[in-house]
């Protein structure tokens, strides 16, 4: 009996496994099919010419290649409506949020089956634009493209253009500042100072936390904390740095050879030495200085804005009349201040020289560009995702973060008027973020600086080696604070930079700012 | 009536010692566990303060409740269970068949055969050929890529097989004699009498397929697809700090709070860590398992 049994149990094992391999491969075949890529399985043969039949303009599935996103692209709302609007069903596969350049790569050199990709990573679009990888678009938009025209300005169009060819429709990013000094404003009231307008007032200030301590920290009392950089953003602009890179009469200068970074080095190093900035800040996270900012214990906190709704939320139950605000620009020794811009494009989308439907791509673009149909992919629609008050775009909550909240990995090209307009909406998710975000970025012209880089064409060396440089700068600046500053350190920081290929990159960098 | 032998104090201290180091240790192993365990129970604000070490603060259930609730996490855990199911039965199936034989050491040229298993185990072509391959069979975006290429491990196989020739010969040729054909002595004595070595390759199996990343990553680019690991892995990397300062505003906007990410990792955790107590034992059994010949 239960040899029999046995028996019939593998035999059951063997079909069953047999029977899934089989319904795999059928998936496949059946997928294939739909984007017309095996013309030979049965299936896309039978459908093919009914379709053509029924409606000969009948308009292609496309298949995209996207920059990951937590939601799933294809049952997104936003997929829908611009299904909806412009006719064209996108497939949308998705790219890994780690390492996303190196599994484009791979994509891209084994023969990709896609109809566009976006490129999260320019420097990657110019790679395969120079590689003659993809599909030159010029032509193209001229013919179904008045809408990319309109939208996108030439500069834009400009920056994905390779030897005349425009390559790729480039989607801007939202120009801000992203980091400020987070201070807690009633802090500032109960040891009678005000806001802090120049270097030494910030010092001033600081001094009157760690002394009176008016959180009641005891010795867990931290006037200042910051995570493991070695830039921290309104200091810097204190000393006329900007970030890594910094024009100066004119010309492209690293922060490595700045003139101030002595100055700037010596001046976090002092409020190091006093006990004034966070013992620990070399080896803290980011999660590490917001614990203590959120818990209470420190008075200032380097910060980005968009962190802002968690630390409101965690603040305001440890200390519930806890206040805060950014620090405006402080001005420095030598009147220097402001702020680094952050800006660019967010993604570059181009069209493989292998995809099928390059002119489908194009007229779906120019579709989705139309400026009452972009307004609803970005924000949706009045009344539904969000209302209008006084100019101001506000959002509809829940609606609008679960129906245009992940909007932007679907846009492909801004309306460049208005999408600043439309993308605040995003901002007041929560109070405290919006007007955070005004403190820092609604202030003047002269002190708001642009990352130099932002807009850069395609910069080989720069491309392999920025990232190094980057952290060679930050390590030898942390251990410049921690151990002391001189001109011995700040040589040895010069070498590191050199030696991971600065000089090179620096020379790449001045050719092509002398250039523009 | 005592009858046990009296240990000296000296034993009993040392004893006592190593207990109380190993339990310890465990402990210790388990701190970290634990802390992921009450984050997922906690509320967000108290997460980011730094509020909550081994016993959740400001409990809620909503974290858990969410993730539960999650489609793509419903989705992605499903598709980890296929793979783990389907991968595991082929793969034990596939080795145990071809392990057989080459137990058999006077079938004529079986020694090159094995040859060929072993190659592959030293050399192989490595991750681009690899993944053209996969793509040229038109395997991209389908599961079968996580399953068919590792239905064999040739590892796993030789263990089978040493396995198979510590079998008593004589129990085929008495079987043989009574006039059992081949298939009937495989069905009927060897299958039967293996199961403590399949229960530890089929082990090994599940714990592969269910914590194999790396090749969904490659293969797969259809969201849909997602296995656990994968959208695990993203989950968890969302908020380091490499990601924080290289990923754009927008998605740093829609970043999901902290408790949703521990509560992801328990829920996550929970299935493979009701199975492993229950085949412990066949791990530990399954490192012995052919190692002394008889």
């Amino acid at each position: 009996m239960s040899r029999k049994k046995g028996l019939a149990a593998l035999l059951v094992l063997l079909l069953s496994f047999a029977t899934i391999l089989a319904a795999c491969g059928g998936n496949n075949k059946d997928a294939g099919g739909n984007s017309g890529a095996s013309p030979a399985s049965p299936s896309a043969s039978a459908k093919a010419p009914e379709s053509s039949a029924a409606a000969p303009e009948e308009k292609p599935v496309l298949k995209a290649l996207r920059n990951y996103m937590q939601d799933d692209y294809n049952s997104y709302p936003v997929n829908q409506y611009i299904q909806e609007k412009t006719g064209y069903t996108v497939r949308n596969d998705m790219l890994p949020q780690e390492k996303p350049g190196d599994k484009l790569n791979l994509i891209m050199a084994s023969g990709a089956d896609y109809d566009f990709i976006d490129a999260m990573n320019t420097q990657d679009f110019f790679n395969f634009a120079k590689n003659g990888a993809l599909t030159d678009l010029t032509p193209l938009i001229e013919q179904f493209g008045p809408n990319i025209k309109q939208a996108l300005s030439p500069e834009s169009l400009a920056g994905a253009t390779v030897d005349g060819k425009i390559y790729g429709i480039p989607t801007l990013n939202v120009s801000y500042v992203r980091d400020g000094l987070l201070i807690r404003t009633d802090w500032l009231d109960k040891v009678g100072k005000a806001m802090p307008k120049t270097l030494d007032e910030f010092v001033d200030v600081l001094k009157a936390f760690k002394e009176q301590d008016p959180g009641g920290n005891g010795k867990n009392n931290i006037p200042f904390t910051i995570d493991s950089i070695g830039l921290v953003d309104n200091i810097m602009g204190a000393f006329g740095i900007y970030g890594q890179w910094n024009e100066l009469d004119g010309k492209p200068v690293n922060v490595s050879s700045h003139p101030a970074l002595k100055d700037y080095a010596s001046f976090v190093r002092s409020l190091y030495e006093q006990g004034l900035l966070d013992k620990e800040f070399a080896t803290n996270k980011s999660a590490t200085s917001a614990e203590k900012f959120t818990s209470g214990r420190a008075g200032v906190i380097w910060a980005r804005w968009s962190s802002i709704p968690g630390y409101d939320e965690a603040i305001k139950k440890n200390v519930p009349d806890a206040a805060y605000q950014f620090i405006p620009p402080m001005t420095g020794p030598d009147g220097q201040s402001g702020f680094t811009q952050i800006g660019g494009f967010n993604k570059i989308t181009f069209v493989p020289k292998s995809a099928k439907h390059p002119e489908d791509v194009v007229k779906m673009v120019n579709a989705m560009l139309d400026p009452e149909t972009f307004k609803g992919i970005f924000v949706g629609e009045e009344g539904v995702t969000y209302t209008l008050e006084n100019g101001n775009y506000m959002p509809i909550e829940p609606a609008f973060f679960e129906q245009r909240g992940s909007a932007n990995n679907f846009v492909i090209g801004m309306d460049e008027a208005n999408f600043v307009t439309y993308w605040q909406a995003r901002l007041q998710k929560s109070k405290a973020m919006f007007d955070n975000f005004q403190l820092v970025n609604n202030i003047p012209k002269e002190q708001i600086h642009q990352d130099v880089l932002a807009f850069a064409p395609y910069l080989p060396k720069y491309s392999a080696n920025g990232a190094k440089l980057d952290s060679a700068v930050n390590d030898y600046l942390i251990k410049m604070i921690v151990d002391g500053v001189s001109d011995d350190s700040i040589a040895s920081l010069q070498k590191a930079w050199n030696g991971a290929g600065g000089e090179e990159v620096a020379q790449e960098v001045s050719v092509w700012y002398a250039s523009k | 009536m005592e009858h046990s032998i009296k240990r000296p104090w000296s034993e009993k201290i040392y004893i006592g010692a190593v207990y109380v180091i190993l339990i310890g240790s465990g402990i210790l192993c388990l701190f970290p566990f634990l802390n992921v365990l009450a984050k997922s129970l906690s509320a967000n604000w108290a997460i980011i303060s730094g509020k909550v070490g081994l016993l959740p603060v400001a409990f809620t259930m909503e974290n858990v409740m969410f993730v539960l609730r999650d489609r793509l996490f419903q989705n992605a855990f499903l598709i980890s269970v296929f793979v783990t199911v389907v991968g595991s039965l082929g793969a034990v199936l596939f080795t145990a068949v071809s392990a057989y034989p080459l137990s058999k050491k006077h079938l004529p040229g079986i020694k090159f055969i094995l040859l060929l298993y072993i190659f592959t185990m030293l050399f192989n072509g490595g991750l681009v050929p690899t993944y053209l391959l996969i793509k040229n069979l038109h395997l991209m975006d389908n599961l079968a890529s996580l399953i068919l290429p590792a239905l064999i491990n040739v590892f796993n196989l030789l263990l089978m097989k040493n396995y198979y020739e510590s079998l008593p010969e004589s129990l085929e040729e008495s079987a043989k004699l009574d006039g059992a054909s081949n298939l009937r002595i495989v069905l009927s004595i060897v299958i039967p009498i293996s199961a403590p070595v399949f229960a530890t390759i089929s082990l090994f199996y599940a714990v592969y397929f269910w914590s194999n990343w790396f090749h969904p990553m490659l293969y797969l680019n259809d969201p849909s697809l997602k296995p656990l690991q994968l959208y695990l892995r993203d989950i968890i990397l969302q908020a380091s700090d490499e990601n924080l300062l290289n990923q754009d505003i927008d998605a740093l906007l829609n970043l999901s709070p902290e408790g949703i990410r521990n509560a992801t990792i328990i829920v996550s955790t929970i299935p493979i860590l009701l199975v492993y107590p229950m085949l412990q034992k066949y791990f530990i059994k399954g490192i012995l398992i052919g190692s002394v010949k008889g």
